[in-house]
């Protein structure tokens, strides 16, 4: 499975995730109260500089990440200038470019392992309430090992159905598919039942 | 339990898998995945804490930068920008879609099965997307429900298929209902 993260090395991989995720937090706060027009061009002239110090490469990599959100962030503009605050919608654009950056930046210099290890470690404390958080790291294995299988079926099914009619399939497709993935869920639990008992 | 980890984890699969399934494309070109449909069905066929929690496993790792959102997104911004409400939304809509499919067993399962998504898939969801658009984007809550709206019939439309697959469901397959087998 794909993820996010950035095959070029930079410093910020060496950061502890729990700092950049604190860093994130306070910068996400300040960055909302602010409205000093000055101070926020500053910031996000900054983040474009953080971007582009591990090289070209990266800043192209993290503007590929963060494409899909463009048209959402013109539709907000577009919407704040046909409601009479262009000067407004553009401190706001402003101000999701400085956030939304410093968040992709985390993401993709942060390995998914780190993540998850980090979740693990926060969820411990429910152990003493007696919540069983023992399997957290298997249910995150078991989403992204399923994703990819599921759409390989959605795409057998699509085949399927594609030699039998000219009609494009859409929804039709989303009945057989749960079915698949409920079949596929009593194997799982088949499996890790066995685990666990082997175990002891 | 295992049965239940099994549950979820697929269920949260499926959810993102059918964020890769164009179910309708507008007339522009933009297609509607079926992503909210798996939330929908997430609480209407597990229930609600087994369906909350499949919603929420999925949120977790888009969070982590799997990009398993529609379209290959993934990513901690997503949360930071204005529609971020409506991703924190999904597990309690989930939940409460399973709530009402426990509450009310004895209803036909199309017709609770809509109402259970139109409630839980829309009304929950909406409102926490509004509430997390009035937050960042300092527009009235009436501007931002009409800047919404453009997304409504799409939704209700998954709202009837939800519908239409819990009652193939409880046909065909009742045992997979955990929303109605406890």
């Amino acid at each position: 499975m794909l993820n996010l993260n950035s095959p070029i090395k930079t410093p910020y991989h060496r950061l502890p995730v729990v700092w950049k995720l604190a860093i994130l937090s306070i910068t996400t706060i300040v960055v909302y109260q602010l409205e000093n027009h000055l101070i926020l061009v500053v910031l996000l002239l900054a983040m474009f500089l953080l971007n582009l110090m591990p090289g070209i490469n990266f800043l192209k990599l993290a503007i590929r990440n963060l494409s899909p959100i463009i048209p959402f962030m013109v539709f907000i503009l577009l919407w704040h200038v046909f409601t009479g605050s262009t000067v407004q919608g553009m401190v706001l654009l402003v101000k999701f470019m400085i956030v939304i950056s410093l968040a992709n930046l985390v993401t993709m210099t942060s390995q998914l392992d780190e993540m998850i290890a980090l979740i693990e470690k926060l969820v411990k404390p429910l152990r003493k309430i007696g919540l069983d958080v023992s399997f957290l790291g298997l249910t995150f294995g078991l989403v992204i090992r399923s994703v990819p299988n599921l759409l390989e079926i959605t795409r057998r099914l699509n085949f399927s159905w594609r030699s039998r009619s000219l009609k494009r399939p859409g929804w039709r497709l989303i009945f057989p598919l749960i079915c698949f993935a409920l079949d596929d869920a009593d194997h799982v639990a088949e499996a890790i039942k066995a685990r666990r008992s082997n175990n002891g | 339990m295992e049965r239940n980890i099994a549950y979820i984890a697929l269920f949260a699969a499926l959810t993102a898998a059918l964020g890769f399934i164009p179910i309708i494309t507008l007339a522009f070109g933009v297609p509607i995945t079926a992503q909210t449909l798996g939330v929908m069905l997430g609480g209407c066929i597990l229930g609600s804490w087994r369906g909350g929690l499949a919603s929420l496993l999925l949120i977790v790792l888009i969070a982590l930068g799997v990009p398993l959102l529609a379209g290959g997104r993934g990513g901690l911004g997503l949360f930071f920008s204005p529609s971020g409400g409506f991703l924190i939304g999904w597990p309690i809509g989930a939940y409460v879609c399973g709530l009402i499919m426990e509450r009310f067993n004895g209803i036909h399962p199309f017709a609770i099965g809509l109402i259970a998504s139109v409630i839980g898939g829309i009304l929950v969801v909406y409102m926490a997307g509004v509430m997390g658009m009035f937050l960042t984007l300092e527009q009235t809550f009436i501007e931002i429900i009409y800047l919404v709206m453009v997304f409504i019939p799409g939704d209700l439309f998954k709202a009837v298929v939800s519908g239409l697959i819990v009652m193939l469901l409880c046909k065909y397959r009742p045992e997979s209902v955990l929303s109605r087998n406890g």
